[in-house]
């Protein structure tokens, strides 16, 4: 039996697969502790033993979101004391002066500065002062402190100051955390690499605490890898983006079964809709993302005023639109969706308890496409009458207002969906659409439609994505090295040697994970490079003894390929390099669905708008549990299952695969 | 754009906009990440059309500012769009180049007349049906420090052109050309009925301000600009009558410049989203006298016309901060701070924080960009990495703030020490004289400080330096809003722990005494 639990601001969700590919769900209200949502969904899943649980949690980001971080000192070199207050010294918003940088996470108070200095070639220019250091060892002992952090000037190239101070410190302080820089970012940029290392400090004991309390579980990180929770434990800064990570990566498994080299994941909750990459199955990555910025979720799409986390992660784009937008209309008399969200308290105005302001939910309510008698698999009856009267208050008339907020919605979905691919270099015209998420189903024809995508997969239960993604995600370290210099004069045979005794490293600490076979481990060396002068570099992956020829024309075709054009005789920069090591986990392939007859038979039928301006036709509703392998429905029609309903327009028809996809395209 | 240009400043630090418009040059659309440039397509394209006419496959550059540019570094490029065959309008772009010619490798020259400041390209064909003139090309190529680069950029201008000409007719094939040209209008209708709704908001009347630069460079006294601004009928005037006169200096700015300082003043106090195309210029009149230092002529120099901006920036708060003192905040560090080194085989430039001006209810931000300004700092070990030079300091200055109820933010100090001989350090900035100002008996801010070895230097023009000097920067905080003796005790003392202020300024300018 394989476990996944992922915890989500509204609802906890679990799933099970046993060895024969039977599933089980559930689905609980999150509560204000955790670990009493995880506990109830493990028993709602009937799960007895947790050893083999995959976790999803946002306990990171909350206690860096909701103020709870620890109360963590930072030490600088003399001269830096002000690193986090400036920051990248922009501000998060061009026009708009009351829009501030977040906080520092470390008040200026509790921020130190000690003699000692290394040179970019990583020779001392300047040695540590011992007695300053127990000086300040004594001062900090007595600030109550739950952590510290230690950022030293280019440690990514020495850390032999950064972690002398870091030793003493641990020595001197007993139970608080030090967490020198470079253990958890070996890469230059000071204030990027300083915020990093103050994340995994302030959030080491909260999260620390929590699995403590949780019980031994793999945990998802940010990047769409598993780890053990010892190890989370030490580098809890690696999973703040856990949760939609695991949506990607079931977008990403589902890819693979159906064989879809290019796939764009869009996960549409209440509040947000997310995009990501899944290029040839895997996740696209970025390098680095934002917590705590102007946009409220963690971000990749620039600075936003919040801090700026060095890890993996998987690339999201992500925009404030879900089924709990709200639809207003401007100064201008323009209809708008979003970005702010009636949530999941109060609600569309539709729900039982629900708001007085029209939602997406309520336009698609009006429109026919949900059946109030069947939402959240009937537990939930929703109010036409009141979504109705939301968008009347707009002024106007109602059904046209609903059909106006679907056509918004989806074109800032769509919007996203181009900024994660054509902003990128790619056409989003060769990729297929995996969506997720309760409002997914709904809108997503409409949105690849709106971007030239041909082909859309609706994956078996869609609203528990996340969760479904913890059960097929593989165990997954790396290790930075930074090493800046021209690719043409760098000592590539020295970088290797360094390259294997990180090697070395990660597969020590895979064995000690659980995966000990080496034939369950893979492993991956990269390069990041870039031409002269650029500021982000690309990773190129890295043959054993490949010399820098055959590394620059990798670079000049990734380039091309990436941006659309390469410079041969441009000089190459290394920037450093890395290993990536994969434990794989044991695949538990879902039970192949029973063939239907082909033609399924409606289980009723409903009035919908079609067409915006048109009266609603009468179009079939199809049960999904009802519908078996190859199955094909034409549309318009609706799908469905308890946690999502599928609307198919017009002009499309969708066949059932193997495992229970719907796979829609348009004719 | 981004994706094909070549240089970094292009490519990362994103300092393009591009636009489309309508065959009488009115902006239908534009990208406005960079404010300088609010104010410089809407006057470059229509005037460029007053002298060509564009065929399809023809494009011209153009970067005079006499013709519309905010300054020789910032060159547009602008092609006709036809839509099945039809004559739709035109798609432009400005792009800064890292170089244009001109008497000092950081572009930053002390000039007279802008004939030392680079290669000034009045409205000129670099290709006519699809073909590039490599004539027009190799003569500015010629003329400008980084060839390589700025044909890289070129190339990626015509080709943003070019895209946004192929996304214009991939809208026509769905909409149809007829419509779509409908559909633009109505566009630039909404904008302009959310504009009229946004101003009409506003209290009606008219209220005077005025902020003035240090000197112009070559001493002399100080540079003021004076500004009336009228709002009345959903609509808004901005005359500057009584501003002083352009000076034979780089401090001066085209009307473009100005325009973009009132644009983003606008956009500053009225809502975000409102769009900067023809439905919101056309809600905005601005009278700038002729050969004076907000719409200068002919040769004046105009390099260091950011800092006019900053001051026309300055000037309509406090006008504004008349009728609205809600809104508007105290002054800022208000400077761009163009700064700039270099030496054999290395050159450095960037612009450094300070502090922003305080508000009603909010603190002005500590080390924070201000005003038309935006850019990050370089990463201290990417400096040291790649120039011969260390950063020494790079913090908050503490008591540099503008007292206030809501105090203004500190400004920053950065400091470099120079490891080989034979590097010189350009400025082009200002406020080391006349400080930021407060609001609504809030004070005013400590002004800047730029040091060589310990020794104050001007604010604008060049330092040579030799081994092992030391410059410091010290940048303006921002000026506070509303009496400091209201400041709330306990913000005060907040301030106090974290080092922020000193107890004596504590005691003496906030009256709150600690123990």
């Amino acid at each position: 039996m394989r476990v996944g639990i992922d915890i989500g601001g509204t609802f906890t969700d679990g799933v099970a697969i046993d060895s024969q590919g039977r599933v089980r769900t559930a689905k609980v209200p999150s509560t204000p502790q955790p670990e009493d949502g995880f506990f109830a969904a493990l028993a709602a899943l009937g799960v007895e033993h947790r050893d083999s649980v995959a976790h999803g949690t946002t306990v990171a980001t909350n206690a860096l979101l909701q103020g709870q971080a620890a109360r963590t000192a930072l030490v600088t070199n003399r001269g830096f004391r002000d690193i986090l207050e400036i920051g990248f010294q922009s501000r998060p918003d061009l026009y708009d002066i009351r829009v501030h940088r977040a906080p520092p996470l470390v008040p200026r108070e509790l921020c130190f500065e000690i003699a000692g200095r290394m040179g970019p070639d990583g020779s001392e220019e300047e040695p540590l002062d011992p007695g300053e250091l127990e000086a300040l060892a004594a001062r900090l002992a007595a600030l109550d402190l739950e952590a510290v952090a230690v950022c030293l000037l280019h440690s990514y190239r020495n850390d032999a100051h950064e972690r002398a101070v870091a030793e003493l410190l641990a020595r001197r302080l007993g139970a608080v955390a030090v967490v020198a820089s470079a253990d958890v970012c070996r890469e230059f940029r000071e204030y990027p690499r300083a915020s990093t290392a103050v994340i995994n400090a302030a959030v080491s004991p909260v999260v620390g605490r929590y699995l403590d309390r949780v019980g031994d579980v793999y945990v998802m990180q940010s990047n769409g890898g598993m780890v053990a929770g010892s190890a989370a434990r030490r580098r809890p800064a690696f999973m703040v983006e856990s949760g939609p990570a695991a949506a990607v990566m079931a977008a990403a498994h589902r890819a693979r079964l159906l064989g879809i080299p290019r796939a764009v994941a869009l996960d549409i909750g209440g509040t947000t809709a997310k995009v990501a990459l899944v290029i040839d199955g895997e996740a696209a990555e970025a390098p680095e993302l934002e917590v705590g910025g102007i946009h409220g979720a963690p971000s990749r799409l620039g600075r936003a005023g919040g801090y700026p986390l060095r890890t993996p992660c998987v690339d999201l784009v992500e925009i404030g639109a879900g089924g709990g937008s709200i639809a207003w209309l401007d100064s201008g008399g323009a209809l708008r969706v979003g970005p702010r969200s009636a949530g999941a308290v109060p609600g569309p105005a539709c729900y039982p308890e629900g708001g007085d302001q029209p939602t997406l939910t309520d336009a698609n309510l009006l429109l026919g496409r949900l059946d109030p008698e069947r939402f959240l698999g009937g537990r939930m009856r929703l109010r036409p009458d009141a979504a109705r009267a939301a968008f009347a208050r707009l002024g106007g008339e109602p059904v046209a207002l609903a059909a106006g907020t679907v056509a918004v919605a989806v074109d800032a979905m769509a919007g996203a969906l181009r900024l994660a691919t054509v902003d990128k270099g790619y056409d989003p015209r060769e990729f297929s659409l995996v969506v997720l998420g309760g409002a997914g189903p709904q809108h997503a024809c409409a949105i690849a439609a709106e971007a030239g995508i041909r082909r859309v997969v609706i994956p078996p239960r869609p609203g528990l994505g996340s969760a479904q993604g913890l059960l097929v995600t593989d165990l997954k370290l790396e290790s930075v090295l930074s090493w800046p210099g021209l690719l043409q004069a760098a000592p590539l045979g020295e970088v290797e040697g360094r390259l294997a005794e990180l090697e070395a490293g990660l597969r020590r600490e895979l064995a000690a994970q659980g995966i000990g076979d080496p034939a369950r481990v893979e492993v991956q060396r990269l390069c990041d490079l870039r031409y002269l002068g650029q500021s982000f570099e690309l990773p190129v992956p890295w043959g054993a003894g490949e010399a820098a020829a055959a590394l620059a024309e990798r670079f000049h075709a990734l380039h091309e390929r990436r941006y659309g054009f390469s410079v041969a005789e441009e000089p190459v920069e290394l920037v450093g390099a890395r290993v990536l090591a994969f434990g794989r986990v044991p695949r538990m392939t879902p039970a192949r669905l029973a063939p239907g007859g082909g033609r399924p038979a409606p289980a009723g039928s409903r009035a919908v708008v079609t067409e915006a301006g048109s009266a609603p036709v009468q179009i079939p509703a199809y049960e999904r549990g009802g519908l078996g392998a190859g199955d094909r429905v034409g549309g318009p029609a609706l799908i469905h299952e308890d946690d999502a309903t599928t609307y198919l327009p017009p002009g499309w028809a969708a066949t059932v695969g193997a495992h229970g996809d719907l796979v829609a395209e348009r004719g | 754009m981004a994706r094909s240009a070549y240089s970094t400043n292009i490519k990362t630090r994103k300092d393009f906009s591009c636009a489309l418009l309508d065959l009488d040059g009115r902006i239908l659309a534009q990208s406005f990440a960079q404010p300088a440039h609010l104010g410089s397509l809407v006057s470059l394209v229509p005037r460029a059309l007053e002298r060509v006419r564009l065929a399809p496959g023809d494009a011209i550059l153009v970067n005079d500012p006499y013709h519309g540019a905010v300054h020789l570094n910032d060159v547009c490029a602008i092609s006709p769009v036809a839509l099945d065959g039809a004559p739709f309008g035109y798609v432009a772009n400005i792009a800064h180049w890292v170089d244009i010619g001109g008497a000092a490798p950081a572009s930053l020259p002390l000039s007279r007349e802008i004939h030392q400041e680079g290669v000034i390209i009045p409205p000129t064909f670099v290709q006519r049906g699809g073909q590039t003139d490599h004539n027009v090309l190799g003569l500015i190529l010629a003329n400008v420090r980084a060839p390589h680069e700025v044909a890289g950029d070129l190339r990626a201008q015509l080709a943003a052109n070019a895209a946004g000409e192929a996304g214009l007719a991939v809208l026509a094939a769905r909409y149809g050309r007829e419509d779509l040209a409908v559909y633009a209008h109505a566009l630039l209708d909404y904008t302009e009925r959310r504009t009229a709704a946004a101003l009409g908001e506003l209290p009606e009347g008219r209220w005077e301000g005025e902020d003035s630069l240090d000197d112009d460079g070559w001493g002399g006294p100080p540079v003021r600009i004076r500004v009336a601004v009228t709002v009345a009928g959903g609509r808004v005037t901005v005359d500057f009558a009584g501003t002083d006169a352009q000076r034979a200096s780089p401090v001066n700015a085209t009307l473009a410049f100005t325009f973009s300082a009132v644009a983003f003043v606008l956009k500053c106090l009225l809502p975000r989203d409102i769009d900067p195309n023809d439905g919101f210029y056309r809600m905005v009149d601005i009278r700038a006298p002729e050969g004076s230092v907000v719409n200068a002529s002919s040769p004046a120099g105009v390099v260091g016309g950011w800092e006019v901006a900053q001051r026309v920036v300055g000037a309509l708060f406090r006008a504004f901060a008349q009728a609205l003192p809600e809104r508007v905040p105290a002054g800022s560090k208000g400077i761009i701070g163009n700064l700039g080194f270099g030496g054999a085989g290395y050159a450095y430039y960037e612009t450094v924080a300070g502090g922003a001006g305080g508000a009603l209810g909010v603190d002005g931000q500590d080390g924070v960009q201000a005003d038309m300004t935006n850019t990050e700092n370089a990463p201290v070990e990417e400096i040291e990495l790649y120039h011969p030079v260390r950063v020494t300091r790079y913090g908050l200055i503490p008591d540099s703030e503008g007292a206030g109820r809501w105090r203004g933010g500190l400004g920053v100090v950065r400091e470099y020490r120079f490891l080989r001989p034979g590097a010189t350090f350009s400025f082009m900035t200002d406020r080391v004289k006349i400080p930021p100002w407060g609001l609504v008996g809030g004070l005013p801010a400590r002004p800047a400080r730029f040091l060589h070895n310990g020794r104050p230097v001007p604010s604008k023009g060049q330092v040579a330096l030799e081994q092992g000097d030391v410059v410091t920067v010290e940048t303006p905080g921002g000026g506070g809003y509303g009496d400091p003796r209201q400041r709330d005790p306990e913000a005060v003392r907040a301030d106090l722990r974290g080092g922020k202020i000193s107890a004596e300024r504590a005691r003496d300018v906030y009256g709150v005494e600690t123990p």
